[in-house]
């Protein structure tokens, strides 16, 4: 037994040492591995001038153009995290062809091909920055009035120069902002949402002029709907019932005295609803109900002197686009939808109120079969477009972007494409097991990939045996390829014996949760959530040891109001049960030692509840889930081994709490928590690690090349934080004011005991910054950080081992069960930290481990780089042992050892994500399979990628094309000429014997 | 005598005259054929140490000959070197340890040659599959 595990674990060394790289061929690209670009929740869009090309802007910060003939890609950019919280705005100028945007502290001009032209610097990258187009004036350039807390800035667009910036007036540093610019004078309406008071400040020039600021103070408070028109400014009130109106008149401007209407005096057609939009025109104001029962818009008209009119009511609206201008006239595009999807664009001159267009369009084409409630439609944003007809009449085409991330671009009664961009704003992820083939396996039937006959499986294996053989045509190589799409198993709804087939179930932060199959990435099913119901987390459940029952999710909505805990079949989407939580959850503590109950596993939660105000000497209240008797008396089980840690109300604490005794019985239904320990660390954490509390660990030794072995240090309550000056602190000292000494910038490393909140061991790097990405597996941590003095990043890599003094005996380990002791924290272990730093080319923001059933095969780290890939780097490279020599003995060799390099290889061919960029990585997710060579890599960004990994190649299964028909030829054949040759000898031995 | 009966009779006349020394002769011819495959094993010892200590399918072969063939040998050395029922007092056993004794030269060589090679569990690092991960008594789960 031992012989065999050597033999094999050689020849897997072996292996290792021979192919590093996860290479693979041309043909072999999208076998296992697909991808999904997407573009983002449209935020805004402008039609290209001239190109057939739609550019826009997301909430995934994405700027963009997509083809109009297919809704492909044509370039896009991300200009920030891609987390999805940056506030964007962009502003196309058709007459410089330039796309200007403002997201993450930065003004950017593209042209429409994509090049940046010019980059600028925002006051602040967190608030909103209001763009305004300064229509052509007589020096013909066209200029962009900037607005972001309280100042503005006047750039040429064409160049990016500078023209003007006014101080930042603190009466303007308010959330919702409109400006309007008229003839050179620049009028800005500035109010906090719900307050009536507002001011509005009047630069009599926008290039050097001075600003008059005037406070408004209006009889109701406002909502955070304000427009601005040609000249005039509305804003509707926090309860949506009125509308305020202010025009500016008279030489200089002036504005005229507020005036607010309630709109049920103004268009008493339109009925009274919470959700009402305000958008402008060139004449004046459209509200429209974005609420799908009670819809209807009322197109008004601002006279002089401030009054407004009705222009005209349209019944059935729920969504408005900005205006557009077709020939001579002004219009706006009015979108009615339908329950089943079927939309009526209406277009209407906003001068007149003249419907010029009344077009219907079919519902988007969608593939999803949808669990639950149906998603309510609502447009989020239209944006009307002309185009010349064949009879040289104009026509109106519309881009309409959904609430549920369906993009649609409608133009004479036809959806031309559809882009379903929901995908992009996946936040959790968790694999399941796929139903078993013939049992409850109808829950994803219909699904099924094709069925094959018998012919077509002998002519794959023919094929593939003329393409080893290198006999065949261009033609076969192309049918060989297609046949091997068609005849893989990978689609198949079912659970496969290697378990490469999984459930994919994604949770996106706009509240829809996705079944996807890994094969592909198609959706099997998908459910909605309402905004006021978005569940936050994804967690697993209940999962069975039989193949009857389905796996359960958990889904927990954690802020409150409406925080929610819900637990849904996996393989339907059905809600099995849902409880409301009547507290909001700040911290969810799964617990990895799961409940029992008859064939299923039960997975228990601790929730610890948000807590208005925390100082030090607060216990945080922490409450069970479920809250079962069973679940109950398994933590009271567990009560004597039971810890949870957290991040104090200072910066750089740490705090750890155990639970009280008798907390179980407690009758108030949360858990009585003890703090016992705390730790203050001098500086800001820059980040944490700790490992997967589930990783498999096959041994608990490490064999040197001398055969002498070390006894790893496998502590699993083992945190490491990563502390220094936070990151974005300025290099220079605040007080003194000089730059200082690149040496006194330090990051320092601390290994914490989680249980007891000892310090195991610190280790400091001068001249170094963050930010710090860390990642921990076994016993080997790995940290990157940036070093100040050589401006690169550094690798350093720490293995840590049990420095006890021990004697192994053979004899002990056979015939003493007792010779294992459990390892207690309370109980302290020499730590030997074995540490050695290596410069990095690829510069990570995040870093997760390979993980296989078993732990057996060698681990890869995988990091996501700020190119937004995934590189896969062995842990050999990173191994702290690696000999600083000139030649390695045969030893080291053998034990897999590298020789030092400073710095690590960066090979092309290792990036898991192969030649695709998963624009704005948010997350990864590794999932063994029941091969141990292999496992599942799932990156979700605004693009999606899936790929199968096998950090040491797949030495325990034959591939997938492995060619059967060859190797059974070849035995057929070798047995046929055995026999032959038996015969033959025979023959001829007894004609010699008879001569 | 038996001898004599035993003889073929036109064979008599040659074969008594060496009748004297066939005791000694055929004692030298035991301890001859004890020898005789000393070279042979020291030309086995010497392939299989030119061969080195790569795992490889050659060397694989040439181990298991290497270990099988003494084995084997010292298992039959009982037929080479049957007991004489004519000549009682012709000593079998010393050439047949001695026998033995150079099978189990190559044997020796074998099994250092397979611990070279690393393939005996002689080290405590062979040994590590017996040995159970501990458990740990406390868990500590993360809320940060």
């Amino acid at each position: 037994m031992i012989f065999t595990i050597r033999t094999f674990l050689l020849a897997l060394s072996a292996l290792a040492l021979a192919h590093e790289a996860a290479a693979m061929f041309e043909d072999q690209a999208g076998t296992y591995d697909w991808y999904k670009q997407h573009v983002g929740f449209t935020a805004s869009a402008s039609f290209h001038p001239s190109k057939p090309r739609v550019c826009i802007s997301t909430a995934q910060a994405v700027v963009g153009c997509l083809n109009l003939r297919d809704g492909s890609i044509a370039w896009r950019k991300l200009l920030g995290s891609g987390n999805g919280d940056l506030p964007s705005s962009m502003l196309l100028l058709p007459q410089t062809q330039l796309l200007i945007t403002a997201v993450d502290g930065y003004l950017r001009a593209f042209d429409l091909e994509g090049h940046l032209k010019w980059q600028r610097r925002l006051p602040s990258s967190t608030n909103v920055a209001q763009l305004v187009e300064i229509p052509e004036s007589a020096d013909g350039a066209s200029k962009v009035l900037v607005l972001q807390n309280g100042g503005s800035q006047v750039f040429d667009a064409a160049e990016g120069t500078e023209l003007a910036k006014h101080g930042a007036l603190p009466q303007l540093d308010r959330s919702n902002v409109a400006a309007v610019v008229v003839g050179k004078t620049a009028a800005v309406l500035a109010h906090d949402a719900g307050s009536s008071e507002a001011s509005l400040a009047v630069l009599d020039d926008y290039i050097k002029g001075t600003a008059k600021v005037e406070t408004l103070v209006l009889p109701a408070g406002l909502s955070s709907e304000v427009a601005a028109s040609s000249s005039s400014f509305a804003a509707l009130t926090a309860d949506g019932a009125a509308l305020c109106v202010t025009s500016l008149e008279g030489e200089p401007l002036a504005p005229t005295p507020v005036r607010c209407k309630p709109l049920s005096e103004l268009a008493p057609e339109l009925p009274a609803s919470q959700s009402r939009k305000l958008s402008a025109t060139s004449s004046g104001f459209v509200v429209v109900n974005a609420d799908p029962a009670a819809p209807g818009a009322a197109l008004l008209k601002v006279e002089a002197g401030g009054d407004v009119s009705l222009l005209r009511h349209f019944p059935k609206a729920v969504g408005v686009s900005p205006e557009a201008r077709a020939e001579e006239e002004r219009v706006v595009g009015l979108l009615e939808v339908s329950g089943d999807g079927r939309m009526v664009l209406v277009v209407a001159s906003t001068a007149t109120g003249k419907t010029l267009q009344e077009e219907s369009y079919p519902a988007a084409p969608s593939h999803e079969r949808h669990v639950g409630q149906a998603p309510q439609l609502l447009p989020s944003g239209v944006q009307l477009g002309t185009f010349r007809k064949k009879d040289r009449s104009t026509g109106f085409r519309a881009l309409v972007s959904f609430n549920t991330g369906v993009t649609l671009f409608v133009q004479q009664g036809v959806v031309v494409w559809s882009r379903d961009e929901s995908l992009s704003a996946v936040k959790e992820t968790l694999f399941v097991d796929l139903p078993a083939r013939g049992v409850n396996g109808t829950a994803l039937e219909g699904t099924s990939g094709t069925q094959v006959d018998l012919n077509t499986r002998f002519r794959y294996q023919l094929l593939g045996a003329k393409i080893q053989l290198k006999l065949n045509t261009p033609a076969e190589a192309a049918e060989f390829t297609q046949l091997r799409g068609a005849l893989s198993d990978k689609n198949l709804p079912v659970r496969d014996v290697n378990g490469f087939r999984k459930l994919l179930l994604a949770l996106t932060s706009t509240g829809k949760l996705s079944a996807l199959h890994n094969g592909d990435g198609r959706v099997l099913w998908s459910r909605f959530f309402s905004p006021d119901s978005t569940p936050t987390r994804l967690l697993p459940w209940r999962s069975y040891h039989d193949i009857q029952h389905p796996p359960q999710v958990l889904l927990l909505r954690e802020t409150q109001p409406g925080a929610y805990a819900a637990v849904l079949n996996a393989h339907t989407g059905e809600e099995l049960w849902r409880t409301p939580l009547s507290y909001g959850v700040a911290k969810v503590v799964p617990l990895h030692t799961p409940l029992h109950e008859g064939s299923a596993e039960q997975s228990l939660y601790l929730l610890v509840e948000q807590q208005q105000q925390q100082d030090v000497s607060s216990v945080p209240v922490v409450h069970l889930l479920p809250d079962t008797a069973a679940s109950r008396s398994h933590v009271a089980s567990l009560r004597r081994s039971l810890f949870f840690f957290m991040q104090g109300p200072e910066r750089g604490a740490l705090q750890g709490f155990s639970l009280a005794a008798g907390a179980e019985q407690d009758g108030s239904g949360a858990l009585a928590v003890v703090r016992v320990w705390e730790l203050a660390l001098p500086d800001s954490i820059l980040a944490t690690a700790a490992r997967d509390p589930t990783e498999p660990v096959q041994s608990s030794v490490k064999v040197l090349s001398d055969r002498t072995i070390k006894y790893k240090y496998l502590n699993p309550n083992l945190l490491v934080v990563a502390t220094g000056p936070a990151n974005g602190a300025p290099a220079v000292d605040p007080e003194s004011g000089d730059a200082g000494d690149v040496l006194s910038a330090e990051v320092t490393v601390h290994l914490v005991d989680t249980v007891t909140g000892r310090v195991l061991h610190r280790q400091s790097h001068a001249g170094a910054r963050g930010p710090v990405t860390a990642v921990m597996t076994e016993n080997a941590v790995v940290y990157f950080y940036r070093d100040l003095d050589s401006g690169r990043h550094v690798a350093t890599s720490m293995e840590l081992y049990d420095a006890t003094n021990r004697q192994f005996s053979v004899l002990d380990y056979l015939f003493n069960p007792n010779s294992t002791q459990p390892v207690s924290s309370f109980a302290t272990t020499p730590v030997e930290v074995i540490s050695q730093s290596f410069f990095s080319r690829v510069v990570p923001t995040a870093a997760a481990v390979t993980r296989t059933e078993q732990g057996i095969t060698a681990k890869q780290l995988l990091l996501v780089t700020n190119t937004d890939q995934v590189y896969a780097l062995g842990r050999r490279w990173v191994d702290p042992r690696r000999p600083k020599k000139q030649k390695l003995t045969q030893d080291e060799m053998e034990e897999g050892l590298l020789l030092y390099q400073d710095t690590l290889p960066l090979s092309p061919l290792s990036f898991a994500t192969l030649d695709k960029q998963v624009l704005g990585v948010r997350g990864t997710r590794v999932e063994p399979t029941r091969l141990e060579s292999t496992c599942l890599l799932f990156v979700h960004g605004v693009d999606v990628f899936f790929t199968r990994l096998a950090p040491a190649k797949g030495f325990d299964s034959l591939e997938d094309d492995f060619n059967y028909a060859l190797l059974v030829t070849l035995l057929a054949g070798l047995t046929v000429g055995a026999v032959l040759m038996h015969h033959m000898s025979k023959r001829t031995a007894l004609a010699q014997k008879w001569k | 005598d038996a001898s004599i009966a035993k003889d073929p009779i036109c064979m008599i006349s040659s074969s008594k005259p060496r009748d004297r020394n066939t005791l000694a002769r055929k004692q030298s011819a035991l301890f001859a054929k004890a020898t005789a495959p000393l070279k042979q094993v020291g030309m086995m010892c010497f392939m299989a140490w030119m061969f080195g200590n790569t795992i490889q399918i050659f060397s694989i072969f040439m181990m298991f000959n290497l270990i099988a063939a003494p084995i084997s040998a010292i298992m039959s050395s009982g037929d080479v070197f049957p007991r004489d029922e004519e000549w009682k007092q012709l000593d079998v056993l010393t050439p047949r340890l001695l026998y033995c004794l150079v099978h189990s030269g190559q044997l020796i060589f074998g099994l250092y040659k397979l611990s070279a090679m690393r393939l005996l569990p002689s080290a405590s690092s062979d040994f590590i599959s017996t040995m159970p991960v501990p458990s740990v008594l406390e868990h500590a789960y993360p809320a940060l």
